[in-house]
């Protein structure tokens, strides 16, 4: 039996037989060939090869048209190296007279051009061999083709092991199959987390170490309260465990008959709370719950799961799914909020030339830069939003200026919709994201220019402490609680007051059952969250008053260290709810 | 350099041409034109993959030369392999039919300054 800790990231507990995901992105099944074989290889390594080539022109062509011809020059030049004869010839030789399979010869071939030019002594010849190394991954995605597809056809329930777990990677795996997750590397806000918390299993992430020490099949137990994960647990740590699934079950259950509660407080103030949803299919675990409506709608995963741009007709079906389920609750739809690493196609090429993709082009600066592919959601998002109470949310906003580009953009894309003829929504109630220091800071500008504000706690959090969660050296400095976080936050509250617009908190932070006392004596009045806790936060809700609130808030604002201000936090909702408390063993 | 054995096959000089066949050549038999590089950064990917492009284009024998270093131009990567930076002159060389519009093709990529953005 071993033991794990990690960081708890999806609620539940699991026991199932484990499914393991490689360490190395592109692993190579094997390494020689039959002699047979080789003609039937080399065949392979062409077809690969033209299939590489397809994809670089693709790239180039989208590259020049979205971003200009100095990004189409990079897989121009890609292009032609792939083609190089000599290097091609040398892959050949390998598989021809030493019996490689292409994988392993492309491998030998690519890492020795590599290491030349690492070589060079030429600082800025040297990082090219980044473009080799792209080159050979390329390539090798291309021949291992439908192999590398195998490793995600499952057949039967597992939890996955991973090192972490990549957007593309999870969307290929059959969802119905997978009970939880548990990755090496990631963070609270990794995309296993949210992917986790979409579908409602448990997962543990930032576990360090783990592949080494499993091959698949070993029983697993994932414990997504605590953040330990088990390998091949012995018989009492297996019963007990077998226990807590057992009363996870039950809360669930109990948890249901919360549905039609009415998340009062006890002095009759309506809280709003409403759901974070990824995919249309979330919407569900919404109104299941009795939420009030969709308060962020993330569309990233329509840019995912394709493995190219969706078109306007895959964004309308989406945000038409959701629109008619939610019956006139409203939906909020945050617009792109990716990296420009993140968007396939010709895109990628972009964060590979940027040094700290944290504080580069992402979020609705890509959006503002390349127009083509913000006026198709755009133009979605307005035909949907006849559907249902849509309103358009625009994430990291940083300047003014960018508000007004961006509002810009959208009344462009009225004017040639009305000249298209289609119809569309025209008052479409347009807000933005606070999730940048910037933001919060000059909040009251920008509350007069939107119609509201949702704080992202998320980035704030890590924009106002400078913290990356993911990295381990310094996670410890991220919390919600930071006192500094705790007054942006009143800074947004109180500007949207005095403009009188509504403000949501939407990140992490408002689906942990202890901030909630806090933000609603900070002024907050609607929450968006984590659709499992919806009731779990019900309940908290209806155990609050305004004053006892108002009052947490103000003891906190005397506090001046996180720490300080969790452990207080912890105390009062023990005090609100022991039983919820005791449940969970806070 | 730290070779291992199985590196053997990025031992051999960089041109294709053997040393035999070079030996057999006059100067004479190439068409030659110095031209500077004024890329910023030196010879990188995207100026060596558009001389390969035209090298590609042709029947004829198309070479760079950098001092004793030969490089056969449709292969990009040997052509990186020259590392010439930012003022190095390099030597073109073309032989075979129609070596001298494929000289000149090259020569005005060079003038052009391979359409790269001014630095």
């Amino acid at each position: 039996m071993i033991v794990k800790q990690g960081i708890p990231v999806s609620a539940g507990v699991v026991i199932a037989p484990a499914f393991v995901i490689g360490t190395e992105d592109y692993r190579i099944p094997q390494r020689f060939v039959t002699i047979d074989d080789v003609d039937q290889e080399l065949e392979r390594f062409q077809a690969g090869m033209k299939l590489v080539c397809d994809e670089l022109s693709e790239h180039e062509e989208l590259a020049s048209e979205q971003l200009g011809k100095q990004y189409g020059a990079i897989f121009a030049a890609h292009l032609q190296m792939v083609q190089d004869p000599k290097m091609i010839g040398e892959i050949t030789e390998l598989i021809r007279d030493k019996c490689y399979s292409p994988e392993y010869a492309t491998t030998k071939v690519l890492q020795q051009y590599a290491k030349l030019f690492q070589n060079l002594g030429n600082q800025y010849f040297a990082e090219r061999a980044a473009d080799i190394f792209d080159l050979e991954h390329r390539m090798l995605k291309h021949l291992l083709g439908e192999r590398r597809e195998d490793l995600l056809h499952l057949t039967q329930p597992v939890v996955i092991l991973a090192n972490n777990l990549t957007p593309s990677e999870t969307a290929n795996l059959d969802k119905k199959f997978v009970l939880g997750f548990a990755t090496e590397a990631g963070g609270r806000t990794s995309h296993t987390a949210i992917l986790a918390g979409a579908l409602e299993i448990p997962a543990v992430v930032g576990i360090g170490d783990v592949l080494s020490q499993v091959s698949g099949g070993e029983t697993i137990i994932i414990d997504g309260y605590t953040g330990e994960l088990i390998i091949d647990p012995d018989e009492k740590t297996l019963e007990r465990f077998e226990k807590v699934v057992h009363k996870h079950q039950q809360h669930i259950e109990r948890r249901k008959s919360y549905a039609d509660l009415v998340p009062e407080t006890r002095d009759h103030v309506r809280i709003q709370i409403m759901g974070n949803i990824e995919f249309p299919e979330e919407v569900d675990h919404c109104l299941e719950r009795g939420s009030d409506g969709v308060g962020l709608y993330r569309t990233e995963f329509l840019y995912l799961q394709e493995g190219k741009e969706p078109n306007e007709q895959v964004h309308y079906e989406a945000y038409k799914r959701v629109a008619e389920t939610m019956q006139g609750r409203p939906v909020v739809i945050r617009t792109l909020d990716l990296g420009a690493d993140k968007v396939p196609g010709a895109l990628e090429k972009l964060l590979f030339q940027t040094t700290n993709p944290m504080l580069g082009l992402r979020s609705i600066r890509l959006s503002l830069q390349n127009q083509p592919l913000f006026k198709t959601q755009l133009r979605a998002i307005l035909r949907a939003a006849l559907l249902g109470d849509i309103r358009i949310m625009f994430p990291l906003v940083s300047t003014l200026r960018e508000l007004r580009q961006a509002k810009m953009i959208l009344s462009d894309v009225m004017e040639d919709l009305e000249e298209e003829g289609i119809a569309f929504r025209r008052d479409v109630p347009v807000g933005m994201m606070v999730e940048v220091p910037s933001a919060a800071i000059l909040a009251e500008q920008f509350a007069r220019e939107v119609d509201f504000f949702s704080i992202g706690t998320n980035d704030l959090i890590q924009y106002t402490l400078a913290v990356d969660r993911a990295d381990p050296n310094v996670a410890n400095l991220y919390s919600a609680g930071d006192p500094a976080v705790i007054k942006m936050i009143q800074l947004v509250v109180d500007a949207a007051r005095r403009e009188n617009k509504p403000v949501t908190v939407c990140g992490q932070m408002s689906s942990e059952p202890r901030f909630l006392p806090v933000l609603i004596g900070l002024g907050i009045r609607q929450v968006s969250v984590t659709p499992a806790m919806i009731p779990e936060l019900k309940e908290v809700i209806r155990n609050l008053d305004i004053g006892t609130s108002e009052e947490i808030a103000r003891h906190v604002a005397s506090l001046d260290s996180a720490r300080d201000v969790e452990n207080y936090l912890r105390g009062e909702l023990h005090k609100l709810c022991p039983e919820y408390a005791e449940e969970f063993d806070f | 350099m730290n070779w291992t054995t199985e590196s053997s096959l990025l031992q051999e000089p960089i041109s294709e041409i053997s040393a035999a066949d070079r030996a057999d050549m006059t100067p004479a038999d190439y068409l030659e034109q110095d031209v500077v590089v004024n890329v910023e950064h030196g010879m990188h990917m995207i100026p060596c993959s558009r001389i390969a492009l035209i090298a590609r284009d042709t029947t004829c024998e198309v070479r760079v030369v950098l001092n004793d270093q030969i490089a056969d131009a449709r292969n990009v990567l040997d052509l990186l392999m020259l590392k010439a930076e930012q003022g190095t002159t390099l030597k073109l060389q073309t032989c075979g039919d129609g070596a001298e519009q494929v000289l000149q093709n090259l020569v005005a990529l060079f003038e052009r300054n391979f359409e790269l953005p001014p630095h």
